[in-house]
C-alpha cells in the first residue's frame, strides 16, 4: 500500500489545507468542490460566470487537489467542470461553506425529485403575494415575512413587481440606502442586452436586517433616482425574441444566481392583469392570495378562478395557493373569519376542488369547509394601525408584528417553508 | 442488396459518442437559433435531447449498446418516443437520480421534417424544444458532477 494512499475521511481536511494555501482573491464567482457518487472531488463553477482570472485559479486549484487527494481526485483532464447555471438550482441546497467563495457539495444517492422551471419545489423557494385589490398590505407583509425568515437565518430576496404602484422599497429602505437601479431599469437595459450591467446594482439591504442571522435583499421597482420612469415603464412589457413572461423569469433567475437567496418573495401587481398573472402562474411560486371579505373582492377572485378552471390550469395551481384574510378587523374577529372561510370555501369548491364521487377512493383534491389543511382556510393578518398603508418600515417593532402577524407567520413556518429550512 | 447496404453503413458510420453528440447538437442548435434558423435548430434540439438521454441510459445501464455504440433495438428511438420511454424507466426506479419534467415537449418532433419546407416549425415550438433540450443538458451535467458520466 502506498504511503500516499488517501482515505475518504481525510479528504475534507486535505481540501481545507489546500484552500488555505491558494490565493482565492481573483475568484469572481462561487466555486464548488463537488464530491461525486464515487467519492471523487472535482471543481465546478457556472460557465456563464467565470472570467479568465477565475479559470487560472481553478486550474491551479485543480493541480493542487490532484496532488493531494490521490484516488479521491479526478484525473486532471476532468477535474474542472463548467456547468449551466440551472444545474446549481439542484446543487445549491446541499452546499456547505468552505471559504468566502468556495463551497462543498456531497452528491449522495438519494431519491431526488427532478425539477422543472415551473415546479413549486424549486430552490430557492418563491412566493408571490397577490391580491385582486390594492391596499391590503402585500408590501408590509412581504417586508415582515422577509424580516421573520432572516431572523431564522434565511437569505431572503424581495422583489417589487408592483411597478405601476411601487412603494415597497421606500417603505423599507432609508432614502440613502436605496440601490442605484430597480426592476424597470433591468427590463429596459435588457432590451439592448445590458441587463447584466444593472443586475448587481439593483439590490439593497434595509438597516434593520444588518444584525439578523440571515439577510434581506430588496429589489425595488426603481432606483434611488427614478429617472424617466414613465418612459421606461412604457417599454417594460416588450417581447424580446421571447415572451415577456420568459424575460421576467430570466430576471428573477439572474437575481437568484447573483444573490443566491434561500427564499424569494415577489410582490405582484394587484388586479386581474396579464402582468399579475405572470407572477402568479409562471414563476413556479407558491401564491398567497390576499383578500378581504367584500363582494368585489370575491367577485374578482371568481373571475380569476373560473379562468383557471376553464383553461385547464386549476390542477396546476390549486395546491400552491393559500388565501390570506388581510386587514382582519379587531372587532368580532371570529365571526368575520367564519364568514370569510365560507366565502373562500365556496370559491374553491366551485372552481378548483374536485367533485367527490361516493364510490371514490378518496384521492380527489377536495376539502370540507372546516378542514384546517385546506387551501381555502383563511390565514389571518390582523389589522394594526401601525401597519396602515404607507407606514414606514424603516424600523420593525416586534410587539406590533406579534399582534398583527403571529397567526400568519406561524402558518407560513408550518405549511409553506421547505422542510429542510425549517 | 441487404448485405451491400449493411456494408456501406459500416464503412461510413463512426461509433456513437452520445455525450459529445448531445453537446454539439445543443451548441449548434443555439447558434442556429441566434440567426432565427428555426427549422434546423428544432431538428438539432431533438437530436441533442435524444443523445443526452441515451448517454444517461447507457451510463446507468438502463440501455445496452453494441461495440459500435448502437443501442439495443427497443431503444432505437428518436426523441418523440424516447422521452416517454425515459420517463417510464425513471418512474419504475425508486432511486432514480435523473428524472425529466412532466409533459411531452417533443410530441410533435419528427426526424422526417428534415425534408419539410423551412416554415414548418414556429419560433414558439423551437422555444419549447430548446427548453426541453436544456432540461436534458442539465441532467447530463448533473450526472457528470455525480461521476455517472
Amino acid at each position: 500500500m502506498s504511503k500516499d494512499f488517501v482515505l475518504f475521511d481525510s479528504v475534507r481536511q486535505r481540501v481545507q489545507d489546500v484552500l488555505a494555501s491558494v490565493d482565492l482573491a481573483p475568484l469572481v464567482t462561487p466555486v464548488y468542490l463537488v464530491r461525486d457518487l464515487n467519492g471523487r472531488v472535482r471543481i465546478v463553477a457556472a460557465e456563464q460566470e467565470v472570467d479568465d482570472a477565475t479559470v487560472k485559479v481553478l486550474e491551479h486549484l485543480a493541480t493542487r487537489l490532484n496532488r493531494t487527494l490521490g484516488a479521491h481526485a479526478h484525473p486532471s483532464s476532468a477535474s474542472v467542470l463548467l456547468l449551466d447555471t440551472r444545474v446549481f438550482k439542484v446543487l445549491d441546497p446541499s452546499k456547505q461553506k468552505l471559504s468566502d467563495r468556495v463551497f462543498w457539495i456531497d452528491r449522495l444517492v438519494t431519491n431526488i425529485g427532478w425539477w422543472t422551471v415551473e415546479a413549486p419545489d424549486l430552490q430557492p423557494k418563491r412566493y408571490t403575494l397577490f391580491s385582486v385589490k390594492g391596499g391590503v398590505g402585500r408590501s408590509t407583509t412581504a417586508v415582515i415575512t422577509a424580516w421573520h425568515l432572516a431572523r431564522q437565518g434565511e437569505r431572503v430576496l424581495l422583489v417589487d413587481l408592483d411597478i405601476e404602484s411601487p412603494g415597497l422599497s421606500s417603505a423599507a429602505l432609508e432614502p440613502a440606502s436605496q440601490p442605484e437601479f430597480g426592476v424597470v431599469d433591468w427590463f429596459v437595459e435588457d432590451l439592448v442586452d445590458q441587463g447584466r450591467h444593472v443586475i448587481e446594482r439593483m439590490v439593497a439591504s434595509p438597516a434593520w436586517a444588518q444584525d439578523l442571522e440571515g439577510s434581506v435583499a430588496i429589489v425595488p421597482a426603481h432606483g434611488m433616482e427614478p429617472g424617466e420612469y414613465l418612459a421606461k415603464l412604457g417599454r417594460v412589457y416588450l417581447r424580446k425574441n421571447t415572451s415577456w413572461t420568459k424575460r421576467l423569469e430570466s430576471m428573477v433567475s439572474e437575481l437568484e444566481e447573483t444573490w443566491r437567496p434561500t427564499t424569494v418573495l415577489i410582490e405582484s401587481r394587484s388586479g386581474l392583469h396579464d402582468i399579475a398573472a405572470a407572477t402568479v402562474t409562471d414563476l413556479g411560486a407558491n401564491v398567497l392570495l390576499f383578500a378581504t371579505d367584500s363582494i368585489s373582492s370575491w367577485t374578482d377572485y371568481r373571475i380569476l378562478f373560473r379562468h383557471w378552471k376553464y383553461q385547464g390550469l386549476a390542477k396546476h395551481m390549486r395546491d400552491r395557493l393559500s388565501i390570506v384574510s388581510a386587514l382582519t378587523p379587531e372587532l368580532d374577529t371570529e365571526e368575520y373569519l367564519a364568514r370569510f372561510k365560507e366565502q373562500a370555501w365556496e370559491l374553491f369548491q366551485d372552481h378548483l376542488y374536485d367533485s367527490v364521487d361516493p364510490s371514490s377512493k378518496g384521492d380527489e383534491f377536495s376539502f370540507d369547509l372546516h378542514d384546517n389543511s385546506a387551501p381555502h382556510r383563511p390565514v389571518p393578518i390582523h389589522w394594526n394601525r401601525g401597519f396602515a398603508a404607507g407606514a414606514s418600515l424603516h424600523r420593525i417593532e416586534r410587539t406590533r408584528v406579534a399582534h398583527a402577524y403571529s397567526d400568519f407567520l406561524q402558518f407560513f413556518d408550518a405549511h409553506l417553508r421547505p422542510v429542510q429550512t425549517r | 442488396m441487404m448485405a451491400a447496404s449493411a456494408k456501406t453503413h459500416a464503412a461510413t458510420t463512426h461509433p456513437s459518442d452520445f455525450v459529445d453528440a448531445h453537446e454539439r447538437h445543443w451548441e449548434d442548435g443555439n447558434l442556429l437559433c441566434d440567426h432565427a434558423r428555426w427549422a434546423n435548430a428544432a431538428y438539432l434540439f431533438g437530436y441533442s435531447a435524444e443523445c443526452g438521454l441515451k448517454a444517461l441510459m447507457q451510463a446507468t445501464e438502463w440501455m445496452s449498446v453494441d461495440a459500435e455504440g448502437v443501442p439495443e433495438s427497443r431503444y432505437r428511438k428518436h426523441i418523440q418516443h424516447l422521452w416517454p420511454a425515459f420517463e417510464n424507466l425513471a418512474r419504475t426506479l425508486e432511486d432514480a437520480l435523473y428524472e425529466l419534467p412532466a409533459g411531452r415537449p417533443f410530441r410533435d418532433w419528427s426526424h422526417h421534417n428534415r425534408y419539410a419546407e423551412r416554415g414548418h416549425v414556429s419560433e414558439a415550438t423551437v422555444d419549447r424544444y430548446r427548453d426541453a433540450a436544456h432540461e436534458v443538458v442539465c441532467i447530463v451535467q448533473l450526472a457528470m458532477t455525480d461521476g455517472s458520466l
